[in-house]
């Protein structure tokens, strides 16, 4: 299997705060590896690196085997980005702007019913899609975003907390959609604070602290109430140090 | 409560260090506009003194000379300094400087100062009331346009209207703080302005009170404009969700009443009510003094001639006294024609001047949408640099025109009798023709003559504030 | 993304909204008030200038045929004294008005662009009777096309333009946009280039159709070339403006700070530096004050004619051949006119070089200022190509001067000799024209502050590039 996301002793320090240290990671195709941590123990600063958002101070950042800082517009042509708050252009409707950025990426055009198509995969309907943006709710918004990266069929998907302040039947929506895309082959790396939805779709779960990866974990080891004791064990002895 | 809203308010301002540089950037301005000011208006008031002397003694040093050609050579009346001509040069530098006090004509004032200016001055000058119109406005804006509308987007203000902080307290907080801040600017200029005018324009000797009250008045009005911005600021801060649409509008306001709309209001007055042309002018003025001339052989006209001997000698004369008098007939025609060519001029002047009137009236009806228009008539009238003082001292120079004239004609009329048509008046004649003793119009007359822009301003004033509180705090409310 | 899609998206997220029609309303209202306003004033100036030349020539006419009437006199009919007298012929003078002087008022509004030369008149009252314009108009400054686009045009482009980037930062969409694979400089640039072409193509476009509409009523040859070149400055204004909010926006902050630093550039570039700058020069290079000029001519005049034999013996010195005639029925005031004025006009002489040369250093001094904004090199340009400029003004009024100084010289024998000149004579002094700088010549002192401007902006450009590439939506 295809490592699509590695990193490798990922080191990137905000002038003398480390944020990350030698991270070392890999996600492959087909994989959902959701990252758990503390605030600040380095999740979106790790996402944030494989998008080239940021500068690694040290170490590297693959995509499918292409360094992120020496060839960053590849890189970006194989990822696709789904962040906390999905900003869309409130003037224009869902479906407007999922052709406005499918353009910019894409270079071609798809048709209406292409797109209609996609945001249909998302679980948004025709009316509510040709309604404009300022009238969406948290959900319907993530969706849009979703399909904006469906559209591109990029092979790794990086997610920022994607499910903060979904309502239960939204995000239960949304994993289940992150679990075909999974299926098709597509690398999934998200970050959650929501241990319950974690060990439900993913294949691996990655707790960090301190800006370093310290268990690597298989769900079908353990059941929720042991995940949860690990994590809080984890949290705990941050508090600690 | 009001207490912690304004020191707040202030540790923020203090604290932010673009704020510091924004002060800064503003008295470098006003200082280099009063700096201007002061170098431009103190030259002119010593050569305004300089020409006043040098033209008396050319007129004293004529020698012996025929007083009507005399009258011809004539005096010049020179327009003193401005009282406030440092802080507001209003449109001293549009209008002549110098009135040449000639027989059988009234002159237009002569030499616009402007006329020697770069042309790149005519695209913006600098004078210190420029800088406090147009920049005042724009520093309450910066200082004013996130004052709510960053506590709304930050959260802040919820948390303040949740802890039961009165609203109305809240907006009269902070207007309070940007209001001092951009009057404690209006004082520092205008109170140098004052104190330089006292050292500069000596010659003028304008009394203290009336400086004080020039001052005063001057800082009443700017004080009520600036009301007007800060309201207006806040208002728009209140009722806008985003800070940075609070200031694309406030600049848009900025752009519209400040920038254009006094440049097009005078623009477009001068369309509606157009000033004449110097040649229709002087056509129009020439067919009306020609249709004025009186028949020699008129009653009307032997009427004039006995008023014009009466005055010559001092004393009423009987009409046999008159016809035994050793009299010039030709000195008699010139002073009468001068008495009866006055009238035409005084109404033709005071026409023109009717002009500009309408011109300003219209002025003030655009002022309905921007009290710029306003407070610019206002700032003129109280620095005495508007076209009512332009008037006065037009009018004041006629008046001595048509006594200079009288002095001359009546020499010739009293010593130039029978055959002797070459009368050569004395050497020591010309020192008894008056001086011009020109005194500025009093404030008192400024007041009188600007009720309507007072008006227009603090209505701007008083409607912006009382809509602040009340649709402001609507806002608030939501 | 192709070229229409881009434009259908720009137009539709930044220019589709009634806000942005408004704002486009005002400007392209303020654009035709001010082609308006510029015409009202060329075509008075027109009218005055037809006037002026009619009523000159009605006079002219009436002297002509009176001195014809006397050279064929035989004694029978009664002229008036002064039949054929030089010191009573008038020439008409006027600044022509140039095919676009309805774009730019200038300082046509201030200047003499017309009027009477007469030996009868020293040259500091030669334009003296000019000034009823409205004070107020004239203080705030004219308004008119040239005026609206130099202060106007930078304002709209900033408004449209600021948040090219800033917009999306703000509502956190960068990351996602960047996330396309989009090459960011080239959909800058055209975001940039779009916007700046819209704005400058409302007001090439509100222009023209003001071109159109005043070239009614008025010869216009060479109208149309003009207003190209007019056109390729306010194309190099806007020009300017668009990169230099582009170097702004490139340094990816908000949009507030964009903003407001873009208002104070356009404070100080076209507000700002233009007053200092003429603060400045009128300051290092005063101007003799023009009541000693006036103070000094009447001391002059005072004293020549205290002392008229002498000045009269060296005048008959000078002109040896000169002989008087005895019998003439010219009165003695006017050869002691004559005197008066040309020895007052001789005597000014050096007062008035010293204004030329005050004026020449201010101009050298104003020239350098043209490098620090791009306002003050077009606001000089654009008076130079519609022919309003200062500098033409005052070239008239010195031109006017030696026209009469030329004619005095012509005459001086007969007027002092008491003789009228012959009808042929008269005939045969050519008419003032104005002798005009060509345009190339004036408009090739202000193109060496547009190159360097434009050098800048190059370099902005450079900047911008740089600047871009370091953009990201989170702050490293």
């Amino acid at each position: 299997m295809r490592e699509l996301l590695l990193a490798q002793n990922l080191t990137k320090k905000f002038k003398s705060n480390s944020a990350l240290c030698d991270l070392n990671l890999t996600v492959r195709e087909s994989e959902i590896l959701c990252l758990l941590g503390a605030n600040g123990a380095g999740k979106t600063t790790t996402i944030n690196l494989f998008l080239g958002f940021l500068k690694p101070t040290s170490g590297k950042a693959f995509v499918d085997g292409l360094d992120v800082c020496e060839n960053l517009n590849e890189v970006r042509k194989k990822l696709a980005y789904v962040p906390e708050q999905v900003s869309l252009y409130p003037s224009l409707t869902g479906l407007e702007n999922l052709d406005y950025f499918v353009k910019l990426s894409l270079n071609n055009r798809l048709g209406k019913a292409e797109l209609q198509n996609l945001l249909d995969r998302v679980g948004l309907n025709k009316s509510a899609a040709n309604k404009r943006v300022n009238g969406y709710s948290k959900g319907m918004r993530q969706k849009v975003g979703l399909a904006i990266s469906l559209a591109k069929n990029a092979q790794a998907l990086l997610l920022d907390e994607p499910l903060s302040g979904l309502d239960p039947s939204a995000a239960n929506e949304f994993t289940t959609i992150l679990r075909n895309l999974a299926d098709q082959g597509t690398a999934v790396l998200m970050a959650t604070h929501d241990l319950f939805r974690a060990r439900e779709i993913a294949d691996r779960i990655g707790i960090m602290k301190s800006g370093s990866l310290v268990k690597d974990l298989s769900p079908t080891s353990v059941d929720q109430s042991t995940l949860e004791e690990i994590y809080l064990q984890q949290m705990r002895d941050t508090e600690l140090v | 409560m009001n207490k912690a809203i304004i020191a707040k308010e202030f540790t923020e301002i203090v604290r932010d260090g673009r704020a510091i540089v924004l002060f800064g950037i503003v008295g470098l301005l006003l200082l280099l506009g009063l700096v201007t000011g002061f170098s431009t208006e103190s030259t002119r008031s010593q050569t305004v003194f300089d020409a006043k002397v040098a033209d008396a003694e050319v007129f004293n040093a004529q020698g012996a000379k025929n007083p009507h050609s005399a009258a011809h050579f004539s005096r010049m009346a020179h327009k003193p300094v401005a009282p406030f001509s440092a802080f507001d040069p209003g449109v001293s530098a549009y209008v002549g400087q110098v009135v040449w006090l000639e027989g059988h004509y009234r002159n237009p004032a002569m030499f616009r100062a402007a006329e020697d200016a770069t042309e790149l001055g005519r695209l913006e000058n600098f004078s210190l009331a420029g800088v406090l119109i147009l920049i005042i406005p724009l520093l309450v804006i910066l200082l004013g346009y996130g004052s709510i509308a960053k506590e709304r987007e930050q959260g802040t203000l919820r948390q303040i209207i949740s802890s039961g902080t009165s609203l109305r307290s809240l907006l009269l907080g902070k207007f309070i703080t940007v209001f001092s801040i951009s009057f404690a600017f209006l004082v520092f200029s205008i109170v140098l302005a004052a104190v330089t005018s006292l050292f500069v324009f000596e010659a003028s000797s304008q009394p203290l009170t009336d400086l004080f009250l020039r001052s005063v008045s001057l800082l009443f009005v700017y004080g009520l404009y600036t009301a007007f911005v800060t309201a207006t600021t806040l208002f728009i801060s209140a009722i806008v969700q985003e800070a940075k649409n609070s200031l694309l509008i406030l600049l848009g306001l900025w752009t519209v009443m400040v920038v254009s709309l006094p440049r097009l209001s005078a623009s477009i007055a001068e369309k509606v009510y157009p000033s004449p042309q110097s040649s229709e002018f002087w056509e129009a003025m020439d067919v009306r003094l020609s249709e004025n001339r009186l028949d020699s052989s008129s009653a009307e006209y032997v009427a004039a001639e006995r008023v014009v001997i009466e005055r010559a000698f001092g004393k009423k004369l009987t009409e046999s006294e008159i016809e035994n008098l050793a009299i010039n007939t030709r000195g008699v025609r010139l002073e009468v024609s001068e008495v009866i060519d006055s009238e035409i001029y005084t109404a033709a002047y005071a026409e023109l001047f009717k002009n500009y009137a309408n011109q300003k009236n219209f002025r003030r009806l655009l002022s309905i949408f921007s009290p710029t228009i306003a407070l610019q008539h206002l700032s003129q009238a109280f620095s005495g640099t508007d076209v009512n003082a332009h008037e006065h001292f037009s009018n004041e120079a006629e008046r001595q025109r048509n006594k200079i004239v009288r002095v001359l004609n009546e020499e010739l009329i009293i010593n130039d009798s029978g055959e002797n048509l070459r009368y050569l008046a004395p050497p020591e004649f010309w020192e008894t023709v008056p001086e011009f003793e020109y005194e500025y119009p009093a404030l008192e007359i400024a007041w009188r003559q600007s009720g309507a822009d007072f008006f227009i301003v603090l209505a701007w004033a008083l409607f912006s504030t009382v809509g602040m509180f009340w649709l402001g705090k609507g806002r608030l409310e939501v | 993304m192709n070229a229409f899609d881009f434009m259908r998206y720009e137009w539709k997220l930044q220019f589709s909204s009634r806000a942005v029609f408004l704002v486009f309303l005002v400007f392209v209202s303020t654009l035709i008030y001010g082609g308006f306003a510029g015409k009202a004033e060329r075509d008075a100036r027109n009218a005055a200038i037809e006037n002026h030349y009619r009523s000159v020539s009605t006079t002219m006419d009436s002297w002509l045929e009176d001195l014809r009437t006397l050279e064929q006199d035989d004694g029978s009919i009664d002229l008036p004294s002064l039949t054929g007298s030089a010191m009573d012929v008038i020439f008409a003078s006027s600044l022509p008005q140039e095919p676009l002087s309805d774009f730019s008022i200038g300082q046509s509004d201030l200047l003499p662009f017309f009027g009477e030369i007469s030996l009868k008149n020293p040259n500091i009252r030669l334009f003296s009777k000019y000034e009823f314009a409205d004070p107020i108009g004239l203080a705030l400054g004219n308004f008119d096309i040239s005026k609206a686009v130099l202060l106007f045009l930078p304002l709209i482009l900033i408004i449209f333009s600021f948040d090219v980037t800033s917009a999306d930062r703000d509502s956190k969409r960068l990351g996602l946009i960047l996330l396309q694979g989009i090459n960011l400089r080239n959909f800058f640039w055209r975001r940039i280039l779009f916007r700046a072409l819209i704005v400058i193509g409302v007001t090439c476009a509100s222009a023209f159709a003001v071109m159109i509409y005043n070239a009614a009523g008025v010869t216009s040859d060479g109208r149309f070339a003009i207003f190209v070149v007019w056109m390729t400055f306010v194309v190099f204004y806007g020009a300017f403006w668009s990169v230099l909010i582009a170097v702004i926006a490139s340094f990816n902050r908000s949009g507030e700070f964009n903003v407001l630093t873009l208002l104070g550039f356009w404070v100080g570039l076209t507000l700002i530096v233009p007053a200092t700058s003429s603060s400045l020069a009128e300051s290092l290079y005063p101007t003799p004050s023009r009541l000693t000029y006036l103070a000094e001519a009447r001391e002059v005049e005072n004293e020549t004619r205290l002392s008229e034999p002498d000045v009269v013996n060296e005048f008959m010195l000078d002109h040896p051949e000169l002989l008087v005639d005895l019998e003439s029925q010219f009165p003695d005031y006017v050869s002691s006119a004559f005197l008066v004025t040309s020895t007052v006009d001789e005597a000014t002489g050096p007062i008035i070089s010293s204004f030329e040369e005050a004026l020449g250093r201010r101009e050298e001094l104003l020239d350098v200022f043209k490098y620090f904004s791009p306002t003050i090199a077009v606001h000089s340009l654009f008076n130079e190509v519609t022919g309003t400029s200062g500098r033409r003004h005052n070239s008239y009024i010195m031109q006017a001067r030696a026209f009469k100084a030329n004619y005095a010289q012509l005459v001086g024998p007969n007027v002092m000799g008491k003789k009228p000149i012959s009808a042929e004579f008269f005939e045969n002094v050519p008419d003032f024209g104005f002798k005009e700088e060509p345009l190339g010549m004036r408009l090739g002192r202000g193109l060496k502050p547009i190159v360097f401007l434009l050098l800048i902006g190059l370099g902005l450009t450079m900047i911008t590039n740089r600047q871009l590439m370091k953009i990201s939506p989170v702050s490293s």
